[in-house]
């Protein structure tokens, strides 16, 4: 697993562990079943404490991305589609009108917005 | 991993009449890499000398591993390594002589470490010290701290004279340490970028005095820089939000805030308007904010 | 003890030391007249020298080999009983030869062969408890300026006192050998003002040991 961190970003470090181990899955990197790495490891790896890596694995383990076997480390869960249509719609809705806000602070267009969030989903489903 | 390896209480020190050092309230852990800022003259390295007793307090207290800083015993010393900017071992000296002080100084230390780090950066272990550049004779010391593999290290300025490969491996093997060993590590430095990269926790001196102390990560949850068109009127900020500094541009103001308690972004939207833009800050940032910018209180 | 500090602390000496043998032996070789420790200003200015060298060497808190050391992994405690073990061993370096000179029948066979100081062999006895003195001499000097050091690097009070010890000790020295004092005085002169001298080393030394552990590294 290639995780790369921006320490100077400002962005909390496990924020964007979080964000790079949902990236990896959504995208097909870390199949359902797969194996994370132990948090010494990672944390070893990525030159971070590992009370940062817990914390990340708790966020992801507690929002039903990977799960965290005592002893044995964290998996990735099997993809849930425990939520219903309409709330996924909101949630969805939600999350897009955030990308188009920040994307307009850029002074970019929402359409314009919306044709890249388009090529980024084809490039991820053909696994790049 | 939260055992306290240095703890300091109130503690002040002056020279003559200049209070160098006041109200110093200060634990580091095990495991934690601090990065200790301020700018020069701020009182970091009297900090330093009075955790490891090389100074007595005028006031408040200090504890080292347990122990009062004033009155160590050998079994605490051979536990702390401290390399401080002008205690530079003398310059007839070898490498292998010494690395023979630090096995003699240092139960823990591993020669074969010690050997590797120094050979590594093509330093022969008989020529003596003055034979090396200024980088060289750092990283020596510096090596051989690490291999000494204490309980506590405390750095001042260690990157001083090192090119950017060394300064690299020196933060990698002091993570390894904090991460590998529990050791609590203490960096005083000038270079914000590399102790960003590793450090766990932020201590700001200013004037003798702590101004900031808290988590990185912690601060990166909660400040925001905040930039808004010049001639927009002053903001309303929200309960607890403290401004950190703030500067002026020719078409802007930018504005550095502390958002305890979470949810910042979504708090910060209610106190500002469309036009505002906000944005996470890096440590080098946020040093500029608290000591350039910073707001008078 | 520690045989690598010790090492350590001898290197910074040897500088000194390497000096100071040669010119202890060859001044106790070639001198004409008995060595009287009370009445020989030259002994005196030698003992001096080598003692403040020696003590440059090992005792200045504001070297940064010194605070180098001061910030290793030794205790306080351990750091002082190595000085001072390193101290004594650099003093007998420079002295075991002179006693050796003066003790066996070398310097007796200098002076009248190759020197032809017909007249030295009688005067000889004289000198026999010189090296006694000298040994004690040196002891006491270092004790009083290895006293000023940590007296000058305590933190708060009395910087100056031991200065002022260690320049009373170089006035009494030099004056000494001018005022013939051992032959003009009492019997009991002599004994009394070695007791002295040795209570004096005594006390520099005992508040040395207890002010060490509140000396600053200053640079």
């Amino acid at each position: 697993m290639l995780l790369r961190l921006d320490p100077h970003s400002g962005e909390p470090l496990y924020r964007q562990i979080v964000e790079a181990i949902k990236y990896q899955i959504a995208s097909g990197g870390l199949a359902a079943g797969e194996q994370l790495p132990s948090v010494r490891v990672l944390a070893s790896e990525l030159k971070i404490n590992m009370r940062t890596v817990v914390k990340a694995y708790d966020e992801l383990s507690h929002a039903g991305f990977i799960v965290l076997q005592h002893g044995r480390g964290a998996f990735v869960t099997e993809p849930q589609h425990t939520r219903t249509l309409v709330s996924r719609r909101k949630e969805l809705s939600e999350l897009a009108r955030r990308l188009i806000a920040e994307g307009c602070g850029f002074g970019a267009s929402p359409s314009e917005v919306a044709d890249i969030v388009r090529t980024v989903a084809d490039e991820m489903e053909r696994g790049l | 991993m939260s055992d306290l390896c240095i703890e300091t209480h109130e503690l002040g020190r002056m020279f003559g009449k200049t209070a160098v050092l006041r109200d110093i309230s200060w634990q580091a852990s095990a495991g934690n890499v601090v990065a200790l800022l301020g700018p020069n003259g701020s009182g970091k390295t009297t900090l330093f000398k009075l955790v490891r007793g090389l100074l007595i307090p005028t006031s408040g207290s200090s504890t080292l591993l347990g122990t009062r800083s004033d009155s160590l015993p050998d079994s605490v010393t051979n536990r702390v390594c401290c390399v401080l900017e002008g205690c530079s071992p003398p310059k007839w000296v070898t490498i292998r002589q010494l690395m023979d002080l630090h096995a003699a100084a240092y139960p823990q230390f591993d020669r074969a470490l010690a050997e590797e780090l120094v050979k590594q950066r093509g330093l022969p272990l008989n020529r003596r010290f003055w034979t090396f550049s200024k980088g060289q004779q750092r990283w020596a010391e510096l090596a051989l701290s690490i291999a000494s593999r204490p309980d506590v290290l405390l750095l001042d300025e260690p990157a001083d004279g090192l090119d950017p490969a060394v300064r690299r491996e020196l933060y990698d093997r002091l993570r390894e340490l904090a991460n590998e060993r529990n050791t609590a590590v203490v960096v005083a430095s000038h270079v914000i970028a590399d102790v960003e990269r590793i450090a766990d926790e932020l201590v700001l001196i200013q004037h003798g005095q702590i101004t900031l102390q808290a988590s990185l990560e912690t601060l990166r949850e909660e400040v925001r820089e905040i930039e808004l068109p010049a001639d927009q009127v002053p903001l309303q900020w929200g309960d607890g939000m403290r401004v950190l500094g703030s500067k002026r541009a020719t078409s802007s103001r930018v504005t550095w805030v502390r958002t305890p308690g979470g949810d910042v972004d979504r708090r910060l939207q209610g106190c500002l308007s469309e036009r505002a833009v906000v944005r996470p800050v890096g440590l080098e940032m946020l040093y500029f904010a608290c000591t350039e910018y910073a707001e008078a209180s | 003890m520690k045989p690598a500090l010790l090492r350590w602390l001898l290197w910074q000496t040897l500088p000194v030391t390497s000096i100071a043998v040669p010119i202890f032996a060859l001044f106790v070789a070639l001198y004409p007249g008995p060595i009287f420790w009370m009445r020989d200003t030259t002994l005196w200015i030698l003992i001096l020298l080598h003692g403040y060298a020696l003590h440059l060497c090992l005792g200045r808190p504001r070297s940064s080999s010194m605070a180098h050391l001061y910030c290793q992994g030794f205790s306080r405690q351990t750091l002082w009983r190595h000085v001072v073990v390193a101290t004594w061993l650099a003093i007998l370096a420079a002295w075991i030869p002179v006693a050796a000179l003066i003790w066996s029948p070398a310097r007796v066979w200098i002076q009248s062969n190759l020197l032809d100081n017909q007249r030295f062999f009688v005067l000889a006895p004289l000198e026999r408890s010189s090296p006694v003195f000298i040994l004690i001499a040196e002891m006491v000097w270092m004790a009083v300026l290895n006293y000023a050091w940590v007296r000058e690097a305590q933190p708060f009070r009395g910087l100056r006192g031991g200065r002022w010890l260690a320049r009373l000790f170089v006035i009494v020295a030099l004056l000494m050998p001018f005022t013939q004092w051992d032959r003009i005085g009492p019997s009991w002169l002599v004994p009394t003002a070695m007791a002295c001298w040795i209570v004096v080393g005594l006390i520099a030394f005992w508040g040395t040991f207890r002010l060490q552990s509140r000396m600053e590294v200053r640079i």
